[in-house]
């Protein structure tokens, strides 16, 4: 029998007006300092994506030998790199990989994990056991490995940055969500949808999927994170942005030759990595807290043990 | 000629692996029930009473096809329930569950009035759901709002009173109880019960209790089955096992129930 | 030593704008035992909650909780710093949970656990906490305490955890046992014999107890006198006979009729 709990519920539960969850936890979200910057900085980052296909302060691609090295100026924002390229103009375009890479890592990291994690928790025995194994396998792997293995029978690029950090990324997903689901699965609440008829299919839908939506929520959040520091790391390897393509990831390696002569131009990229990366994991947290449909509109019963 | 009996259990079993603690040890089997048979007419109410580890509960969830027996056998109507060959649908259309813990017996992120539909949703029942619902709700003496609210917003008696709407929206015949008060507070437990009669009343519903208290049992069920050890220890109307026990375990439980001097 | 004895005045904690204890006033002499009875939200937790100094940090505390102690000196509750409270708990009050999960740690075997109060408040060697743990454990009434003291709290049933967890709490000899609903995780059969051990250590005028349960009978056969509480008041106070015999407040009414349904009880109503 769990303990009742101490407090009594607030009494104007009655009166309070009934919104969806949904547009509750995004206003947590937003109240929360961590939520308001991370959907601040990551709004930005969208919004600089987009306007790149429109407008460019320059050519981030082509630059004059006789405009290398230049401070920053009304022409060149944040001044021009070692080929006299607009850095300003190069961080902006670069913006678009960062946003496809996460937006692919996210996808197959997400697709991985839950195509893992579903028959890992509910399948039959020799599957989850079979599963567990492989998953510890895949996750002890080094996710770099993967890329340069990869990379050495694929070529090197975007692709395959994004499938080797999907991959490895998603198998740990694919651990973490598949704890979870064992947990949702031995709820009470799911005995009951048994006992009222409904079919494991339905069950997936109306209560595992959503009881393992925060924990899958956060942890995808985190591997968007993660996903764009492999980006940098790869590129800076060879194996991931080609060279004409502007890149975060791109503009740091270009840049670490030089980084005692002309520091700052290092300063740019590696600030917006830093900057969006932090975005990211700080809103996986706010996002777990903001999820929680207990936590806001009344206090929950100290559910414990039996 | 006897009616037959809505629900019979014969020799019921269950086994459960225990898996080996130590590198080198062999898996052993716990025996959770053992060989217990179980006959309830239409229209009776019943109440299985056991301490913990008498095999009640499973004994519950095996009548229901929610878990599989190790052996022997259960029949709905006539029909065996067996999960293991088919979906059960049709029994889930002619039962209902109420569970002990009216804090996990929900799930957090769905509204009552989801929660108390499911049934319907699941047996896929033409008409108006939400009228049901609504209906059910009121009978339960739930306030009119409760449907779009969540279930933590609602007290421990409340909670139970939407366990009982759940079980009890699509009209089952059966309705089966496991410790339906005890994680309530004394003083609201009267009224669950009383309502818990009402609706057999009103519904013709044939109920099965599983509880650990027998002191509820004059309020809810004729006939007793003691459990212990996942074995059937006596049986009998609720007269005879207070008024004349013939075993020894029963007594003793009787004996060591609290009694206001 | 004699038991402290417990004096509470105007007692009242709130938490947000929720006034959730108005007001409470009432004395434990010493040896005595006063039982608590209330449903739920009525306050009755949160009473022994305050006593030990255990409410959430937002809580807000008024009144006095007082201990008189038989040399004259007195010591205020409320209002005392956590390492003041450190000292008292244990030593001189001890506490018992409903589930024995709140006071053990699965990870530590029990003859460890039951002494830890007493190795807090006195320097004991090895052997010697030893020997304290297994007549501790015989004291409680766990047979075999040579097994049982060397045993996780998982290996034991439930009634061998909720004794160990009273040995726990007895272990420094507190004046002051208080007990939130002791026994109702217990099956009927054991927790008769928990009451019975709670009858027993308290049954001299060195410990003193306060018992909390919703069960109007199962405090018949443990309180000499009963609180009756409902929102954050007391309803209704006095000796169990006259509470039983004589009840004014509905509440008490009610809880009666509760209590009334096992047959067999003189008060029994079909």
């Amino acid at each position: 029998m769990s303990a009742a709990p101490i407090l009594p519920p607030p009494l104007d539960a009655a009166r309070r007006p009934v919104r969806s969850s949904g547009r509750r936890a995004f206003a947590v979200l937003a109240r929360s300092p961590r939520g308001a910057y991370a959907l601040i900085v990551l709004g930005l980052l969208l919004a600089v994506c987009l306007l790149s296909f429109a407008w460019l302060p320059a050519d981030p691609n082509n630059g004059s030998a006789y405009d290398a090295w230049l401070p920053p100026s009304p022409e060149h924002w944040l001044g021009t790199d070692g080929s006299g390229r607009d850095l300003a103009a190069r961080l902006i375009a670069g913006s678009r990989v960062t946003v496809l890479v996460v937006l692919g890592a996210a996808l197959v990291s997400g697709a991985v994990g839950l195509l893992l994690a579903v028959p890992a928790a509910l399948g039959p025995r020799w599957a989850r056991e079979t599963l567990a194994i492989l998953i510890d396998v895949l996750i002890a792997f080094p996710t770099l490995l993967l890329a340069i293995m990869l990379a050495a029978v694929f070529g090197g690029g975007l692709a395959i940055v994004i499938v080797a950090v999907g991959i490895g990324y998603g198998v740990s997903i694919g651990r973490v969500v598949r704890a979870e689901l064992r947990q949702v699965a031995t709820e009470d609440y799911v005995l009951a949808a048994r006992a009222a008829g409904l079919g494991r299919g339905a069950i997936l839908r109306t209560h595992l999927l959503p009881g393992i939506a925060p924990v899958f929520t956060v942890q995808l959040s985190l591997s968007m994170g993660l996903a764009i520091l492999a980006e940098a790391g790869l590129t800076y390897l060879g194996f991931g942005a080609p060279i004409g393509v502007p890149s975060w990831g791109r503009m740091l390696e270009e840049s670490q030759a030089f980084i005692a002569v002309h520091p700052v131009v290092v300063l740019w990229p590696g600030l917006a990595i830093t900057l969006t990366v932090l975005a990211f994991y700080l809103l996986g947290d706010a996002l777990r807290d903001a999820m929680d449909p207990t936590l806001r509109s009344g206090r929950r019963a100290d559910g414990g043990a039996r | 000629m006897a009616e037959a009996p809505l629900v019979s259990a014969a020799a019921l079993t269950k086994r459960y692996r225990v898996p080996p603690t130590r590198l080198f040890q062999r898996a052993s089997t716990t025996t959770a029930l053992d060989g217990v048979d179980l006959v309830v007419q239409r229209g009776e109410s019943v109440a299985v009473v056991g301490e913990s580890g008498s095999g009640k509960s499973t004994l519950l969830r095996l009548l229901l096809g929610l878990s599989r027996a190790t052996s022997g056998g259960v029949e709905f109507d006539g029909q065996p329930v067996d999960p293991s060959r088919d979906e059960l649908l049709w029994l889930r259309r002619r039962s209902g569950i109420v569970f002990q813990d009216p804090y996990s017996s929900f799930d957090p992120r769905r509204t009552v009035g989801q929660t108390v539909a499911e049934p319907l949703v699941a047996i896929g029942s033409p008409g108006d759901r939400r009228a049901a619902v609504a209906a059910m709700l009121k009978r339960l003496e739930l306030p009119t709002n409760a449907a779009d609210r969540y279930p933590h917003e609602f007290s421990g008696g409340q909670r139970q009173r939407i366990a009982l709407a759940r079980a009890l929206v699509h009209r089952p015949e059966l309705l089966l109880a496991d410790e339906p008060v005890s994680a309530l507070d004394v003083l609201v437990r009267g009224r669950l019960l009383d309502l818990l009669a009402e609706l057999r009343r009103e519904l013709g519903l044939t109920l099965v209790t599983v509880t650990h208290d027998l002191g509820i049992v004059p309020r809810i069920a004729e006939r007793v089955i003691v459990m212990r050890a996942g074995r059937a220890v006596e049986t009998g109307t609720t007269e005879q096992i207070f008024g004349a026990p013939r075993e020894a375990y029963t007594r003793e439980l009787i004996a060591a129930l609290p009694r206001l001097p | 030593m004699t038991a402290p004895r417990l004096v509470v005045s105007g007692l009242s904690v709130s938490i947000g704008s929720a006034e959730l204890l108005r007001g409470l006033d009432f004395v434990i002499e010493p040896g005595e035992r006063l039982g608590l009875i209330g449903g739920s939200g009525s306050g009755k937790t949160l009473t022994a909650l305050a006593i030990a100094g255990l409410l959430p940090e937002h809580a807000r505390v008024g009144g006095s909780v007082q201990l008189h102690f038989d040399d004259g000196s007195r010591r205020e509750l409320v209002g005392l710093d956590e390492r003041g409270l450190a000292e008292l708990r244990g030593d001189r009050i001890g506490m018992v949970f409903q589930e024995p999960k709140a006071a053990l740690n699965p990870l530590r075997r029990l003859g460890r656990q039951m002494t830890e109060s007493l190795a807090l408040h006195y320097s004991l060697t090895r052997h010697q906490r030893r020997d304290a743990a297994l007549r501790l454990a015989a004291r409680v009434g766990l047979s075999d305490p040579e097994r049982m003291i060397r045993a996780y709290p998982h290996e034991v049933s439930g009634g061998q955890r909720q004794r160990a967890a009273i040995a726990a709490a007895i272990s420094a000899n507190p004046g002051l046992l208080l007990a939130d609903e002791p026994t109702t995780a217990l099956d009927v059969t054991v927790q008769r014999g928990v009451l019975q051990l709670f009858r027993e250590i308290t049954d001299t005028d060195e410990c003193s107890m306060l018992f909390i349960t919703h069960d109007l009978a199962v405090m018949a056969e443990v309180a000499d006198r009963v609180l009756v509480l409902d929102e954050g008041r007391i309803v209704e106070q006095g000796d169990i006979a006259s509470i039983l015999g004589s009840p004014r407040h509905r509440v008490t009414r009610a809880l009666i009729e509760a209590a009334s349904s096992v047959p067999g009880s003189e008060a029994h109503r079909g």
